[in-house]
C-alpha cells in the first residue's frame, strides 16, 4: 500500500502543479458562475422555495445540480486527467522505468487512478465550500438541505469514479495521449447514453424484472438527476458503480501486465 | 513476437468479456430487494416509508400480486402571471417531486411486485389517451390510478396527497395565496393499496319497479343505462338488480344502491327499510329524472320525509348566450350546467369541470331536517344565470316547462346533486347521493358525465381502510432575494472563485518558470 500511497502523491502533485488544471478550473468555474447567476435571477422575481435553486423545478430551472457545466466537467475532465496516466508515460519511456521497480502493476494503477480522483475531488471542493458561504445573510440568507448536497456530490464521485476508471483503461491501451482521450469520451458518452440506443431493442422484455432492472442500470444520468440528486443513495447504485470502476481498474492491470509481457 | 501479442489481445478481450459479466450478475444481485437498502438523506425524509407500507409491499409480493402506479402528472404551465398562480404552480411542482420520490421507493420496496409509469401526456399522446380512458380520468387533473389485477383506486394529486390551505378572499383584500400545509401521500396511497385487497369485488344493486314510464336500465337506447352499467362493471363492480317492492329487504352482500329517474315512490315501509340500511353505514345513490306526465315527478316522498330533503317540482333552467345578446325560448334552454364542488371527495378530482344535465330541478333541504343528517351541496348551478320555472300542463295534458327568461333572474345558486350523511345510532355514518337532472344516460355519459358517475360510485363503495400514517409537517419556505444580495453572488461566482484559481494558476506558473 505504501507504493499506492507514494504513487498517489506523485499524481497529485503533477495535477496541482499542471497550469492546464488551473485553466480548465478557472473556465469550469466561470461557466457554472454564469449558470448559477441565472438561477439566482429567479429569486428576484418571486419568492421561491430555496430547494429549487439546489434541485431545479424538472421544468425550466436546472437547479444548481443540473447546470450543463456539472455534466461537461464530469464527463470531458477525467479522460483529461487520466491521458496521462499511461499513455503519456509510455510515450516518454518513463513507464518502463515504473513497470521494472518492484512494484505490482495494480498498485501502480490504483495509486495513479486514486491520485486522478483526489485532484478531481479538489476542482470540485470548492463549488461545495460556496454552497455553504451562500446561505450567509449577504448572498442567500437561507438555508438548503445539505442531505441532498452529500448524495449529490457522492453520486457525482461515483459516476467520476468509473469514468475515470475506463480512461485508465483506455490510457493503458495506447501510447498516444489523444487516441487515449478519444476512447475514453466514446467511452463515456456509450455509458451514459447506451440506454437509449439499446432502448427499442429491449421493450419488448421491460416487463422482465431482471431486464428491467439491467437496462435502470444503464440509465446513467437518471441515477443522479431521480436519486443521488434528491437526497436518495441506494446501495445497488453504489455496488454498481464500485464494481465497474474495479472491473476497469483490474482491465488496466491485466493491459499493463499483457503490454509488459509482449 | 506479433503472436504472442496478438494471444495477449486476445487474453485481454476475454478477460473483459468475464469481467463485464461479472459486473452484471454483481449489479444483479446487489439490487434484490434483500440485498439491498436505501438511505434517505431528504429533509424530513420524505422518502422514507413506515413499517406498515413495508408490510403492504411484503404483503404484494407474498400473494404474488402486482402493483401498477399509472401518473398522469400534467406538464406545468408556461411562467405563471402573477403571485397566486405562482404559488399554485408552486404546489404542484412541489406534490408532483415528492410523490414521484415516494413511488419511486415503493417500486424500489416492492422489487417486480410495483410497476410505476409516468404518462407524458404531451409527447405519447395516444397511450396516455387509451389509458385516461380506460379509467375515466379526468382531463388536466394530475392524478394517480392504483390497479392491483383489475380493481382500482384513483387520486387526486392536490386533493388526496395533498392538505392545502385555501383562505376566504377577504372583500376588496388581495387574494390570498394558498399554502401546502402537509403531505399525505404515503397514508394516502398505502390507504388506497391497503382497500384494494381487503375488499372483495363490490356489489351494487339497482332497484327495480319504480320507473315505468323510462327504458329499463339496461336499454342501450339514448334514454338508457347501458353505457352506464358497462362502465360500472369495467371499474370492476358486480351489479344486480334488486325489485324491492317484492323483497322487502336489502340483501347482505349490498354494497350499494342506486335508483335510476324513478316515477313510482317509496311506501313508507319501504322508506324506513331504506333509512335503517343507511343509518347503518349503507350508501345509495338516486337520480330523479323529470317526465312530462303529470303527478308522476318524484319530489322526495317519505324518504325525503325522513331524510329532511325535497326535490322541486319547479325546473332549473338557464339562459343560452348568444353572442353578446341573451337569448331563451330555444330547447337548448331545459339544459342546466352544474359546477362540481371543489371539496368533496366525489367532486375534487373533477377540477373545473361542469356537468350538463336535462330537465334539472333544485334540491333543498326541508325545515324538519333531523339534525342526524348533514347535506352537502356537489353540484351546484352559477348564481345569476338561472331561474326556477314551474310547469304548467298544456292543451294535450303534458306538462309543460315556461322557457321564457323572467326579468329579473334570481342571484342565488341551486342545488342539483347533494350528499347527505346520515348518522345511526350505532355510530356509523351513510350517504345518499341525490341527482336531480339527467346526465348518465347513454347520451349523457357520452358527453360529460363519465367522470362524476365513477367518481360517485367508486365513492359509495369504497370501504376506505385508512391507515393510520401520520404525514409529514410540510414546511415550505419562500426566499425573495433583493438586488444587493444577487449582485454579492455575481461577485462571487463570477471573480470570487474563478479569480482565486487564476491567482493559484498565476503562482504554480511562476514556481514552474523559476524552478526551470
Amino acid at each position: 500500500m505504501r507504493i499506492v500511497w507514494v504513487t498517489l502523491k506523485r499524481e497529485l502533485m503533477s495535477h496541482c502543479f499542471s497550469p492546464v488544471s488551473y485553466v480548465i478550473a478557472v473556465l469550469f468555474y466561470l461557466w457554472r458562475g454564469f449558470g448559477v447567476t441565472s438561477e439566482v435571477q429567479w429569486f428576484l422575481q418571486v419568492p421561491s422555495d430555496p430547494d429549487v435553486f439546489l434541485l431545479g423545478d424538472g421544468w425550466v430551472r436546472s437547479g444548481y445540480f443540473g447546470q450543463s457545466s456539472t455534466f461537461v466537467m464530469t464527463i470531458l475532465v477525467p479522460p483529461l486527467l487520466t491521458m496521462r496516466c499511461f499513455a503519456e508515460e509510455r510515450r516518454s519511456g518513463s513507464l518502463e522505468t515504473l513497470m521494472t521497480a518492484p512494484v505490482r502493476d495494480f498498485e501502480v494503477v490504483l495509486g495513479k487512478w486514486l491520485g486522478a480522483m483526489a485532484f478531481f475531488g479538489l476542482l470540485w471542493f470548492p463549488s461545495a465550500a460556496l454552497l455553504w458561504l451562500l446561505t450567509a445573510q449577504p448572498f442567500f440568507g437561507a438555508s438548503f438541505a445539505f442531505g441532498p448536497v452529500l448524495s449529490a456530490y457522492l453520486g457525482l464521485f461515483l459516476l467520476s469514479s468509473l469514468l475515470m476508471a475506463i480512461g485508465c483503461f483506455t490510457s493503458s491501451l495506447t501510447d498516444n495521449v489523444l487516441l487515449a482521450v478519444l476512447l475514453a469520451v466514446i467511452g463515456n458518452f456509450v455509458l451514459l447514453t447506451g440506454a437509449g440506443l439499446v432502448a427499442p431493442f429491449l421493450q419488448p422484455y421491460l416487463d422482465n424484472y431482471l431486464v428491467n432492472e439491467l437496462y435502470q442500470k444503464l440509465l446513467v444520468m437518471q441515477h443522479f438527476s431521480l436519486w443521488f440528486a434528491r437526497g436518495l443513495v441506494d446501495t445497488s447504485l453504489v455496488v454498481f458503480y464500485l464494481a465497474g470502476s474495479a472491473v476497469f481498474l483490474v482491465l488496466t492491470a491485466l493491459s499493463l501486465q499483457s503490454r509488459r509481457l509482449a | 513476437m506479433r503472436l504472442r501479442r496478438l494471444s495477449g489481445w486476445l487474453n485481454l478481450l476475454l478477460a473483459a468479456v468475464l469481467l463485464l459479466a461479472a459486473w452484471v450478475l454483481v449489479s444483479l444481485l446487489a439490487s434484490q430487494p434483500a440485498c439491498k437498502h436505501l438511505f434517505d438523506l431528504t429533509p424530513r425524509h420524505n422518502a422514507t416509508v413506515t413499517d406498515v407500507t413495508e408490510e403492504l409491499v411484503a404483503e404484494l409480493r407474498k400473494r404474488d400480486l402486482h402493483l401498477d402506479v399509472h401518473v398522469f402528472f400534467h406538464p406545468l404551465s408556461s411562467r405563471p402571471p402573477n403571485e397566486y398562480e405562482q404559488a399554485r404552480w408552486d404546489i404542484r411542482r412541489t406534490l408532483q417531486n415528492l410523490t414521484r420520490d415516494l413511488l419511486r421507493h415503493y417500486s424500489y420496496l416492492g422489487g417486480a411486485a410495483v410497476r410505476v409509469k409516468e404518462y407524458d401526456t404531451a409527447f405519447d399522446v395516444e397511450h396516455s389517451r387509451e389509458v385516461a380512458l380506460r379509467y375515466s380520468l379526468a382531463q388536466d387533473e394530475d392524478q394517480l390510478v392504483l390497479d392491483i389485477g383489475g380493481r382500482h383506486r384513483k387520486l387526486s394529486l392536490t386533493s388526496d396527497l395533498g392538505d392545502i390551505e385555501r383562505p376566504q378572499a377577504v372583500p376588496f383584500g388581495p387574494q390570498p395565496l394558498p399554502r401546502l400545509r402537509n403531505y399525505k401521500g404515503e397514508e394516502a396511497l398505502s390507504s388506497a393499496i391497503k382497500s384494494i385487497l381487503a375488499t372483495g369485488t363490490p356489489k351494487v344493486y339497482f332497484l327495480t319497479g319504480y320507473s315505468t314510464l323510462n327504458p329499463s336500465p339496461g336499454s342501450t337506447v339514448g334514454a338508457g343505462y347501458s353505457e352506464l352499467l358497462a362502465m360500472l362493471q369495467r371499474e370492476g363492480l358486480e351489479l344486480a338488480e334488486l325489485p324491492l317492492k317484492q323483497t322487502q329487504q336489502i340483501p347482505a352482500d349490498a354494497s350499494a344502491l342506486a335508483l335510476l329517474e324513478p316515477d313510482v315512490d317509496f311506501t313508507d315501509a319501504e322508506a324506513d327499510l331504506l333509512v335503517g340500511w343507511l343509518q347503518g353505514g349503507g350508501r345509495m345513490f338516486i337520480d330523479y329524472g323529470w317526465v312530462p306526465v303529470p303527478d308522476h315527478n318524484l319530489t322526495g316522498g317519505p324518504l325525503g320525509a325522513r331524510l329532511g330533503f325535497a326535490v322541486s317540482e319547479e325546473l332549473v333552467l338557464q339562459l343560452v348566450r348568444a353572442g353578446a345578446e341573451m337569448v331563451s325560448g330555444l330547447e337548448d334552454v331545459k339544459n342546466v350546467t352544474g359546477l362540481f364542488s371543489p371539496s368533496h371527495p366525489t367532486t375534487a378530482v373533477l377540477g373545473k369541470q361542469a356537468l350538463a344535465l336535462k330537465q334539472a330541478r333544485e334540491i333543498r333541504r326541508t325545515d324538519r331536517s333531523p339534525s342526524s343528517v348533514r347535506m352537502e351541496p356537489i353540484v351546484r348551478t352559477l348564481p345569476g344565470w338561472c331561474w326556477l320555472s314551474l310547469p304548467h300542463v298544456g292543451a294535450d295534458g303534458n306538462l309543460r316547462p315556461d322557457l321564457r327568461a323572467p326579468q329579473r333572474r334570481d342571484q342565488d345558486s341551486h342545488d342539483l346533486g347533494v350528499v347527505l350523511d346520515i348518522d345511526g345510532p350505532g355510530g356509523k355514518t351513510g350517504h345518499l347521493v341525490l341527482l336531480a337532472g339527467v346526465a348518465l344516460n347513454n347520451l349523457g355519459l357520452k358527453v360529460n358525465g363519465a367522470g362524476f358517475a365513477s367518481n360517485v360510485f367508486n365513492f359509495m363503495v369504497d370501504r376506505k381502510v385508512l391507515l393510520q400514517i401520520p404525514g409529514d409537517r410540510y414546511h415550505v419556505e419562500h426566499v425573495q432575494l433583493g438586488l444587493d444580495q444577487v449582485a454579492n453572488i455575481q461577485w462571487l461566482l463570477l471573480l470570487g472563485v474563478p479569480g482565486l484559481f487564476l491567482l493559484l494558476g498565476v503562482l504554480v506558473y511562476w514556481r514552474r518558470s523559476r524552478w526551470r
